[in-house]
């Protein structure tokens, strides 16, 4: 819709390789094209090898603790400072990536598979599994997203673990009907009714012809969703729901810090900043993803 | 009209009936006793603990228990808080303004800032404005409430004092909570009226409107956000829900006394009345605000009957 | 293209410098990085200019030490010109606003301005007539008598005679009330009667000195008979009943309680009202539970007196000029470590003391309580009756000691893991702690990284409030935290006495008879000096046998405008008393 599509379908065709994985090229290129995607794909790379990386980029151990370098301000040795326990703050937000990131697409693919697997069955199936499953969705969604997952930690008991099982449960029903509507077209589709007819096993039907016509939206969908769960699993720490201390989870780091927001403000800065930063790399990439795979998608 | 409502309403029942259930298991079949939570850490013997489970009736059988809260519900919410012993109804309506007031303020300043950016990024899409107002709806909607709402009184209350920090009753004490609630939903908002408006100004209407001569600004706002509005006002019922579960944080961090900290509370305090009565309220209030988004879509389209051909 | 990107550059860039400069607006009042923040306040600079006129409050810590004299600011203007409206900011929402039957002790807080105790504590031990005329007390020390002040009215007019106190009391003891504090605090309790309308005679199961203290807080000040049976549940709700300067005009529960001026007030206490009062025409409490937003509300100017104030705030506070700060030691038992004797290993006295000896409590306080706390030695506070101030030089940190120690335990530190074993078990240790309170949470997270340097592996369990209360009840825990407020040195039954011990407050799970016996005959014990004694005693027992850590005594950080004047700390630093405040115009 934008003129980067456009001017991707005006590319010259003469490179593009046999027919089979143009299609990927292509959504590929486009998406090369999208500025907001590039640059949301740059930082999340980044912050991707800085977590794998961290312990050759800092030299600080990221729960060690030093009382006498307690609350120093960002300066040279430690460029984010220190917190109340002298633990540098440079190393806690690294580190941090490590937990938050994993936590965000773990949560987002339990989701998704309770989605994946409810959407299929419901919109396939129709009838009393419809109605089941949709039913199930409505009460999940009468309950606001992070009241259920609130509900859900306070039943397992506070983890990291729970938070994500907890986030992914709680953000499933979204993708139960994004599922459900793609499947209810994809089925009317002629060389579904025509593979049927034919009498092709449901489950090839589902997995060759349905599955990939939700793919899109899917993808989409989950790819901000990685955000929003970050974001989720930081109020849970907020609420005292989150990881165990002293793990450096950057929604954590911010609860613990909250008395030494105006006092030492680079403790709570940074991971704050951390949230923001990599929660719009991640949204970038997702947006530009929505105007590449499904324009028209309703977000 | 009428009929459809009723229907409506029926098929409703079933799923607040289903809601009281799940919440009741969810109470009852996991750990965490509420006498003890009670008591805390105050000198308890074992059979004082017993005691106070009895006075608070949880030694009765589990069906005799759903059974005495389905009534007390039905009888407008007549059961009583575990904790404080208060009437379930007054706990929540005490507390229904404020976050009624929170939700609905930050509900319009999420539709002005989101709808209005919208539109105008659409009307001029990749141009610096569309690319500045996009980055900063990104940014608004990546940011943690707790932590937007610290900073905001910190600048805006202790360094300005432009407003008082907590509390409620007058504008000035909404503005901040709801702005901090407002911003983080206005983003998605806004991407999406930019979205729709972007596909509904493309259409042939829009082109044989200006090419009559209607002046911009009711080709806009006449033909263009008229057509783009019902993915928009599904969006925006959706997000009245959110805006709940938002402001569960929000309450907390600008003090304010609302069903979200209620629930919350309960919750952890493992309050059964109490978690039971409020979320069926919430569960209830999100079916009509459902009830009334389906409602509007026939007032926005004429071609949409309601009732007809439903399956 | 090119420039479509370098535009979204310049406002990512924006946001980023935008971000950054409000971070380094905030940056004021921070210690210079190249000096570590002193943690004496002393080195601060000033006090607040003046201190108000306050007969039992401890000035702030700065001021004390700073010598600054006391100018007493109370040259009392004509008294037609006191008066105000006073916003409290209150740090939790609590249950009810009956004193009988709330488990808060910030309803007490609320309860000295509504309520009258029937005696003051002026100080440790000492006591004065409130609502008593006077008392006396048997020779067997189960039996009081009490007469009562024949000029007493209720808020609702009722005057206040000898039937109030027994059905107060009666109410209490009552299982269907559910009485929480006012039960613990009404002992041995076992019947009231009526001698006339203004004399009762109060009897105790066994000799019971606390009662003195318990009649001086408000868990146990007389209700209005004629007002609970006329509200029946709803008494704490939409009303209470009592005696106080004040008196209730509007409950918002979690948002705000206010309270308005008593006119009919005449019998208050000398110690608070010798110039007269009350002057507040009104006062707002309002529940801020964040204690950031507290301290953010307190500085906004919105409030004038605001209570639990985060140590990490105390400097900056008290440098603020508008603000007077006061920081009494908080009377009780302060921040604590039970240890839990029945859960192997730490049923082996040796690896107790050697956890005593490895506790860095200066470095908890400086990283945790911005250095403004003090260390603790015994299970009372040092301002409390009864305190031994031997009990210091107990333990000390010393690292070595607490390795050798484990050393003679047959704890070996295996090298490879950091981590001391015996017979191939590593030395774990479950520490069981509220995840929603960051201060437990950091001061958890501190013990870990402390004792690991003597090799022992703590595993920290954070849980919200039914998990933890389940675990620690049942006695899963090695450790956990315990912080206690209260005036009398019978606190130590809550921590040590074997009535306690299974599932009770007692979650060192430790069971002594010797130690019983010593408990109950000091709570036995008229004689404060010979009290005392059986204290010492006490603290001695419960020290050698390293039942728990005493970690910080907190201070009690409240604070107001420095317009609002004549607010009276009371000695033991849990109450402010506003029977004489007032607000200068």
């Amino acid at each position: 819709m934008t003129t980067s599509t456009t001017r991707a379908v005006a590319q010259p065709v003469s490179a593009l390789k046999p027919r089979h994985d143009s299609m990927l090229r292509m959504s590929l290129r486009r998406l090369l094209r999208n500025r907001g995607a590039v640059i949301g794909g740059i930082i999340l790379l980044v912050l991707i090898v800085a977590a794998v990386a961290a312990p050759l980029i800092s030299p600080y151990d990221p729960v060690e603790m030093n009382p006498p370098a307690r609350l120093q301000s960002p300066g040279l040795s430690h460029p984010f400072g220190t917190d109340n326990f002298g633990r540098d703050i440079f190393a806690r937000v690294l580190y941090g990536t490590r937990i938050s990131l994993p936590m965000g697409i773990i949560a987002v693919a339990i989701s998704l598979i309770i989605g994946l697997v409810g959407g299929l069955l419901a919109g396939y199936y129709g009838r009393w599994v419809d109605a089941g499953i949709m039913r199930a969705v409505d009460v999940m969604l009468a309950f606001p997203g992070l009241l259920l997952a609130l509900a859900i930690v306070a039943t397992l008991g506070p983890s990291l673990v729970n938070a994500m099982i907890a986030v992914g449960i709680a953000a499933a029903p979204t993708y139960i009907r994004v599922v459900r509507a793609n499947v209810l077209s994809a089925r009317e589709y002629d060389y579904v009714e025509a593979a049927r007819s034919v009498g092709v096993p449901e489950r090839t039907i589902i997995l060759r012809h349905i599955l990939p016509n939700v793919s899109a939206p899917v993808i989409v969908l989950a790819t901000l969703g990685v955000a929003g769960a970050i974001i989720t699993a930081a109020a849970l720490s907020y609420l005292g729901l989150g990881v165990k201390p002293p793990t450096p989870e950057w929604g954590s780091m911010l609860r613990e810090a909250s008395n030494y927001l105006r006092l030492a403000p680079w403790t709570t800065t940074f991971p704050g900043l951390a949230i923001v930063v990599a929660a719009l790399a991640i949204n970038l990439l997702g947006d530009g993803l929505r105007d590449t795979l499904d324009p028209r998608m309703k977000l | 009209m009428f009929r459809y409502i009723l229907l409506r309403i029926a098929l409703a029942l079933p799923t607040i009936v289903l809601v009281s259930i799940l919440v009741f298991l969810m109470l009852y079949l996991t750990p965490g006793d509420p006498a003890s939570i009670y008591v805390g850490d105050r000198q308890a013997t074992p059979e004082r603990l017993a005691q106070v489970r009895h006075e608070m009736g949880l030694d009765r059988p589990i069906l005799v228990q759903y059974a005495d809260f389905a009534t007390g519900m039905l009888r407008g919410g007549a059961s009583r808080s575990l904790q404080t012993n208060r009437a379930v109804s007054d706990e929540i309506m005490e507390r229904l303004p404020s976050t009624l007031e929170l939700t609905i303020a930050a509900f319009l300043i999420s539709v002005f800032i989101g709808g209005g950016l919208g539109i105008l990024s659409a009307l001029r899409p990749n141009s610096w404005f569309d690319t500045a107002t996009r980055a900063v709806a990104m940014a608004g909607v990546s940011m943690p409430v707790f932590w937007l709402g610290a900073l905001v009184i910190f600048i805006f209350s202790v360094q300005l004092r432009w407003f008082p920090v907590t509390g409620e009753g007058g504008w000035e004490r909404l503005v901040m909570p709801a702005a901090v609630l407002g911003l983080v939903t206005a983003a998605p908002l806004m991407r999406l009226v930019r979205g729709s408006m972007l596909e509904v100004m493309g259409m042939d209407y829009i082109t044989t409107a200006r090419a009559k001569g209607q002046r911009e600004s009711a080709v806009v706002l006449g033909h263009g956000l008229r057509n783009a509005l019902i993915p928009i006002v599904t969006v925006m019922g959706l997000q009245l829900g959110a805006l709940l579960g938002g402001a569960v944080i929000t309450e907390a961090v600008f003090a304010r006394p609302g069903i979200g900290r209620l629930i919350v509370d309960s919750i952890l305090s493992k309050d059964f009345p109490v978690v039971q009565a409020t979320i069926l309220y919430v569960a209830v209030i999100y079916i009509v605000i459902n009830l009334v988004v389906d409602i509007s879509y026939g007032f926005l389209d004429p071609r949409i009957r309601l009732g007809a051909g439903q399956r | 293209m090119q420039t479509r990107l370098s535009r979204l550059g310049v406002v990512l860039l924006a946001l980023a410098v935008l971000a950054i400069a409000t971070a380094c607006a905030q940056q004021a009042p921070a210690p210079a990085p190249a000096a570590p923040a002193p943690q004496q306040p002393a080195a601060q600079a000033q006090p607040p200019a003046q201190q108000p006129a306050q007969p039992q409050a401890q000035p702030t810590a700065a001021a004390k030490a700073a010598a600054a004299p006391t100018t007493a600011a109370a040259a009392a203007p004509a008294a037609g010109n006191k008066g105000g409206n006073l916003v409290y900011g209150l740090n939790t929402k609590f249950d009810t606003l009956d004193p009988t039957v709330s488990t808060f002790s910030v309803v007490s807080t609320i309860g000295y301005n509504v309520f009258d105790p029937l005696v003051w504590e002026t100080a440790p031990g000492k006591f004065e007539g409130g609502l008593l005329e006077s008392w006396d007390v048997s020779a067997d020390g189960k039996e009081y008598t009490l007469k009562l002040r024949k000029d007493v009215k209720f808020h609702d007019g009722t005057p206040l005679k000898a039937d109030a106190i027994k059905f107060t009391f009666d109410r209490i003891v009552d299982p269907a009330t559910k009485s929480q504090s006012a039960l613990s605090a009404i002992g041995p309790y076992d019947s009231t009667t009526v001698v006339d309308d203004y004399t009762a005679k109060v009897k105790f199961k066994q000799a019971y000195a606390p009662f003195l203290n318990s009649m001086s807080t408000p868990v146990l000040s007389p209700q209005s008979p004629t007002a609970v049976q006329k509200a029946g549940k709803d008494y704490g709700v939409t009303t209470v009943i009592g005696t106080g300067p004040y008196k209730l005009k509007s409950y918002k529960p979690d948002q705000e309680v206010v309270l308005e001026k008593n006119p009919d007030y005449k019998w208050g206490p000398k110690f608070l009202t010798a110039n007269g009062g009350p002057y507040l025409d009104t006062i707002t409490f309002r529940i801020i539970p964040e204690d950031s937003t507290r301290s953010a509300t307190l500085q906004s100017g919105e409030l004038t007196f605001a209570d639990s104030l985060p140590a990490e705030e105390f400097k900056s506070l008290s440098s603020d000029k508008n603000l007077q700060i006061l920081s009494p030691v908080q009377a009780g038992s302060g921040w604590s470590a039970m240890l839990n004797v029945t859960n192997p290993p730490l049923d082996d006295v040796k690896v107790r003391q050697a956890l005593e000896w490895a506790t860095d409590k200066q470095g908890l306080i400086d990283t945790v309580f911005s250095g403004v706390f003090k260390p603790a030695c015994s299970p009372l506070t040092s301002n409390m009756m009864g305190y031994d101030a031997k009990t210091c030089d107990k333990y000390k940190f010393d690292p070595a000691k607490a390795g050798a120690l484990l050393d003679e335990a047959g704890w070996k530190l295996n090298s490879g893991t950091g981590i001391r074993e015996k017979d191939g078990k590593a030395l774990k240790l479950d520490f069981y702690f509220r995840s929603d309170s960051p201060v437990t949470r950091n001061m958890a997270t501190f013990l870990q990284s402390n004792w690991k340097k003597s090799g022992v592996d703590v595993n920290l369990q954070g849980l919200e409030r039914a998990g933890y209360f389940d675990a620690v009840r049942a006695g899963k825990h090695h450790v956990q935290f315990w912080w206690e407020t209260g005036g009398d040195p019978d606190v130590v039954r809550v921590l040590f006495h074997s009535s306690n011990a299974d599932g009770g407050t007692n979650r060192n799970r430790y069971k002594n008879a010797d130690m019983d016996k010593l408990i109950d005959d000091a709570a036995a014990q008229a004689d404060p000096a010979k009290r005392s004694a059986i204290y010492s005693q006490i603290q001695d027992k419960a020290l050698n046998e390293a039942i728990m850590i005493y970690l910080a005594d907190p201070l009690t950080i409240v604070g107001g405008s420095t317009k609002l004047k004549g607010v009276v700390m009371d000695w033991s630093g849990n109450y402010p008393f506003f029977h004489a405040a007032y607000i200068e115009k």
